[in-house]
């Protein structure tokens, strides 16, 4: 039972214990809109802390008002003070709940499940059934894996998950490599910053080619294609065109080979930039369509020669013999 | 071949005093065994541990909806005219492929234990169907799970087999990856019971289709059977396409043949390594080892990843010729494939119809 009662002070930052960082959630922790907002209007809302058994006070919500005061150099700062009978469980749903309404990112929702259940010791269940809903989440629990997969990021691509806005199905895929792995992995990806979809792509492609291979992801990435594409002077959706080519290629060796081969034999048909030909995705169809763009009838003649004209060559009917 | 994992029963009190339930109870003695109405379910998604957990819990319970169904087929393939009746939902076996593991929904195997009320129903289908060659059905019990890995504690083929013995117009089809025949040996099936095998190189039935029996295995019990004087299939399904395939499948089929006489054969099907992509993150996890999610497969129009086109064709016409070459006359057909492909493999496509029978062949 909780005797004391909650006070509200100013403290010094000096009573804090800086380096305990139990109820941290928030990342990063450096807020530079909070840090100028704060310069100009102060601290708006008190830091919640909780006296510790030395009588240190332990952040229980506020690290980064504290990271930002402390940037601005104040060395007081209005705090809510909460008694050393506080169970922790109840401090980490204070913690969690302050900062809902501004709802929390990837990494902070991992980092509130990841310290639920290994630090206050929630149970998996526990979990689910509480803070799921209450983060906005479907509760079940291969969701709940993937977010707590994300601690196994390295920081580096931690912080590259948060700035690009990352879908936690690409994140956990990557947190299942090793720090190797993500280190290589990053030193692809920062430079040619992909969307989702082919970020997506790149990494099942990369991915199952190390499986079939029973190589790692870093050796696909340190191959000798990438290096070649970096050093080139494409510019970056190029180079990433280029890069997602490579990987497919590695993937699909048969698909690649034969989508080479049409490509060949549709150049030796010389068609003009106004016939198109377009074949069924992965040839599954029987069917061609010719795309024929004209202004006047005239045209639209010069057209239908030069496809009659094509439809003798032996090109053409290695094309129709792939269907 | 491992038995069972099998380690929980449990039953729905409606379901207690049948007679497909005591068997299965006398049989495996040593299990426990709970009664309820409701056996837990998960309130959230079913997780891999679910299924890797409804191959040890076996619910028995009554089964309530329509029980003769069409083979759902897929959009755009040629499809075989083929219904199924699902006496279970689970499997005893384990496959890295099994589709099972992306549309179960309970962490359970369910047997259905009112067997009088599938066969009241199905009779009655049979009898208001028009008789003719077109209105012969064709009925498998194993779209949902091995016709035969339960039968040595259900009996249920003593039951089924000599119930379609007596169908004019229909054929039970018990596909298997096991050798559990026994029970069929001494029953009276007057042609009307095919005994139909699915088979693999044994690479790959060591590598994916854990539980099941070795080729050699099944290829005894088939001719145990042929013996016993069933029909018989055999089902090249799912085809996977690896380093040495060419060898290893034109050994299945010199195996197949050096034991089975073609004469017996009603009909062999192929069909190549197909999943929906959401079975490929289960298979990753269930089985990391696998090399089937690995493969040169991409997406097909009815949402299905498939080997790349001129792969398929590739394989179904080697295949084809070798089994051409020993069992000229046995009907074979391709399962799940478009036209253009029936077009490259047998130079036509079956009939304009995307439902055909077996006769059409
Ligand atoms: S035998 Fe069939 S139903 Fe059973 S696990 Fe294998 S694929 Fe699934």
């Amino acid at each position: 039972m909780m005797t004391e009662q909650k006070e509200y002070r100013e403290i010094s930052v000096d009573e804090i214990a800086g380096d305990d960082e139990t109820f941290l959630i928030s990342y990063p922790r450096l807020d530079e809109g909070l840090c100028r907002s704060l310069s100009r209007v102060g601290l708006l809302n008190p830091l919640l802390v909780r006296k510790r058994r030395d009588d240190r006070l332990q952040i229980i919500s506020g690290f980064r008002r504290l990271t930002a005061c402390l940037e601005n150099g104040m060395e007081k700062v209005p705090a809510l003070i909460y008694p050393k009978g506080m169970d922790s469980l109840n401090a980490f749903g204070l913690a969690v709940h302050d900062n809902l309404s501004r709802g929390y990112n990837l990494v902070e929702k991992s980092n509130i499940f990841h310290k639920l259940i290994n630090l206050i010791h929630a149970s998996h269940d526990e979990a689910i059934r509480d803070y799921m809903p209450l983060l906005g989440l479907n509760p079940g629990p291969s969701l709940l894996h993937d977010y707590l997969s994300l601690q196994n990021l390295t920081e580096d691509m931690r912080y590259y998950v948060h700035e690009t806005d990352m879908p936690l199905s690409c994140a956990s895929r990557i947190a299942s490599f090793n720090d190797r792995e993500q280190d290589t992995l990053l030193e692809f990806l920062r430079p040619l910053r992909p969307g989702l979809n082919r970020l997506r792509e790149m990494l099942a492609n990369a991915e199952e080619t190390a499986a079939r291979e029973g190589n790692d992801i870093a050796d696909i990435f340190s191959r000798k294609e990438f290096k070649v594409i970096s050093d080139s002077d494409a510019s970056r959706p190029r180079k990433l065109e280029m890069a997602r080519a490579a990987l497919k290629k590695m993937r699909f060796p048969e698909v690649s080979a034969t989508e080479s081969n049409i490509n060949e034999l549709t150049k030796a048909l010389k068609l003009p930039p106004d016939i198109t030909l377009r074949l069924p995705p992965y040839l599954e169809g029987d069917t061609i369509r010719a795309e024929l763009s004209f202004k006047s009838t005239d045209a639209l003649r010069r057209l239908a020669e030069k496809l009659m004209e094509v439809s003798d060559l032996e090109e053409l009917k290695k094309i129709c013999g792939l269907l | 071949m491992e038995k069972y994992q099998i380690s929980e029963i449990y039953v729905e009190p409606s379901a207690m005093e049948r007679e497909l339930t005591r068997r299965v109870l006398s049989s495996l003695p040593e299990l426990p065994v709970y009664e309820t109405d409701e056996a837990r379910t998960s309130p959230y998604e079913i997780t891999t541990e679910d299924i890797a957990s409804s191959k040890k819990r076996l619910y028995i319970r009554d089964y309530k909806g329509e029980p003769l169904k069409p083979c759902p087929g897929t959009q755009g393939r040629l499809c075989c005219n083929y219904f199924i009746v699902n006496l279970a939902v689970g499997c005893p076996l384990d496959c890295s492929y099994c589709i099972l593991q992306h549309y179960i929904n309970s962490p359970y195997l369910t047997l259905y234990a009112n067997i009088d009320y599938f066969l009241e129903k199905i009779d009655a289908r049979l009898e208001a169907a028009p008789t003719g060659r077109s209105a012969a059905f064709r009925i498998g019990t194993g779209e949902l799970t091995d016709s035969l890995a339960l039968d040595p504690i259900t009996g249920l083929s003593q039951v089924l087999v000599p119930f379609f013995a007596e169908k004019e117009n229909a054929t039970l089809e018990l596909k298997t990856k096991t050798a559990e025949v026994t029970n069929l040996l001494g029953l009276e099936h007057r042609g009307k019971t095919v005994v139909a095998w699915s088979l693999n190189p044994q690479p790959i039935i060591d590598s994916d289709e854990a539980y099941s029996a070795s080729l050699r295995e099944r290829l005894e019990a088939a001719l145990l059977c042929q013996e016993a004087g069933y029909r018989l299939a055999f089902h090249f399904d799912p085809i996977v396409n690896y380093r040495n395939w060419e060898q290893d499948y034109l050994e299945v089929v010199e195996e197949l043949f050096a034991r089975v006489k073609p004469e017996n054969i009603s009909w062999i099907s192929m069909g190549g390594l197909r999943f929906s992509p959401d079975l490929k993150p289960i298979m990753r996890e269930r089985f990391p080892e696998s090399h089937l999610p690995l493969g040169e497969l991409i997406p097909c129009e009815d949402g299905k990843l498939r080997y790349f086109k001129p792969i398929r064709v590739a394989i179904y016409r080697s295949l084809l010729s070798w089994i051409r070459g020993r069992a000229p006359g046995v009907p074979v057909y391709l399962c799940m494939e478009s036209a253009d492909v029936w077009r490259h493999v047998f130079g036509r496509a079956p009939s304009c119809d995307p439902k055909f029978t077996i006769d059409d062949l």
